[in-house]
């Protein structure tokens, strides 16, 4: 009767070790690999908002922009500026310190006339090449 | 059969180190699988798809990558390593294959963090730090989108 037992202790123990062993392979890592594309997103440069004329005397007037723009978390440092006589078209201004409002936002333009009416619009400029729309208009000054 | 309570200590000694040894084997292996051709069959190839998210490449700056993943298989997959290939898409006058407007990341990601994608499942995902704008991106690439083939890996979960 003893000996009965210890055949069925090990036949069961065997069987016990088989179904572990393959209980183990059946959870292996299973690998997988696909191709596709993935996507970026560029983003657009903002509209600043109006920038503020102030005529200083007959042939200089001050630009300021009031408020920072903002690009995701870096603040424009740098604009065009363009200047309307009246009702003529907008032109860039190049030739004095208003091509670029720096980190004060503001500069002085040399170049009006006497007697002239002039407003102003400001487009921010970032990296090398990249320019926003321009803001509305300044106030007439 | 006469045993002993030694012979028996052996025999439960030795049952050991055989289930041991498979429990080893299973978390040894590479992924290559158990040979049983039945099972291999049934492996579907995962589906991959570019989905749009948020607008945060400028000039100067590394971006994300944004993917959708469809898992068709009947057990969950972790994704955990990624390839990269060619970029496409840009737009007009803001040309994708040229290193001025878009390039892949010079510390893009090759492992990334595990992605779980359950049986049966979609999950949309993201790698940052992939791509990369130069600061001498054309003003035209305002907007645009970029498409980056990948091939990415994952293991059975």
């Amino acid at each position: 009767m003893r000996g009965a037992s210890g055949r069925w202790l090990v036949v069961g123990t065997l069987a016990v070790t088989m179904l572990l062993s393959l209980s183990g392979v059946a959870r292996a890592a299973w690998p997988t690999t696909a191709g596709g594309p993935m996507r970026a997103q560029a983003a657009v440069m903002p509209v600043g908002g109006a920038p503020v004329a102030i005529r200083v005397d007959k042939k200089i007037m001050t630009v300021l922009i009031p408020q920072p723009v903002l690009f995701g978390s870096t603040r424009i440092a740098a604009f065009d500026v363009y200047r309307a006589n009246g009702h003529q078209a907008p032109e860039f201004v190049s030739l004095t310190g208003c091509a670029s409002l720096a980190a004060t936002l503001t500069c002085s333009d040399l170049t009006v006339f006497n007697g002239g009416t002039y407003t102003y619009t400001v487009a921010p400029r970032y990296g090398s090449k990249w320019v926003g729309a321009l803001s509305p208009p300044s106030n007439s000054a | 059969m006469h045993l002993t309570k030694r012979t028996l200590l052996v025999f439960a000694v030795i049952c050991t180190f055989i289930i041991g040894g498979v429990a080893a084997a299973a978390w040894l292996s590479t992924g290559t699988g158990p040979a049983r051709g039945q099972a291999a069959a049934t492996a579907k190839g995962l589906v991959v798809t570019a989905r749009t998210g948020p607008a945060d490449l400028y000039p100067g700056v590394t971006g994300a990558v944004y993917f959708t993943v469809n898992n068709p298989n009947p057990y969950a997959v972790t994704l955990t390593t990624v390839a990269y290939g060619a970029i496409s898409g840009g737009k007009a006058g803001c040309d994708a294959t040229l290193v001025a407007n878009i390039v892949k990341a010079v510390a893009a990601p090759t492992t990334i963090p595990a992605v779980l994608v359950p049986a049966g499942a979609t999950v949309d995902a993201s790698i940052a730090g992939a791509l990369t704008m130069p600061l001498t991106v054309a003003d035209a690439c305002q907007g645009a989108t970029f498409d980056i083939q990948i091939t990415i890996s994952g293991v059975s979960s």
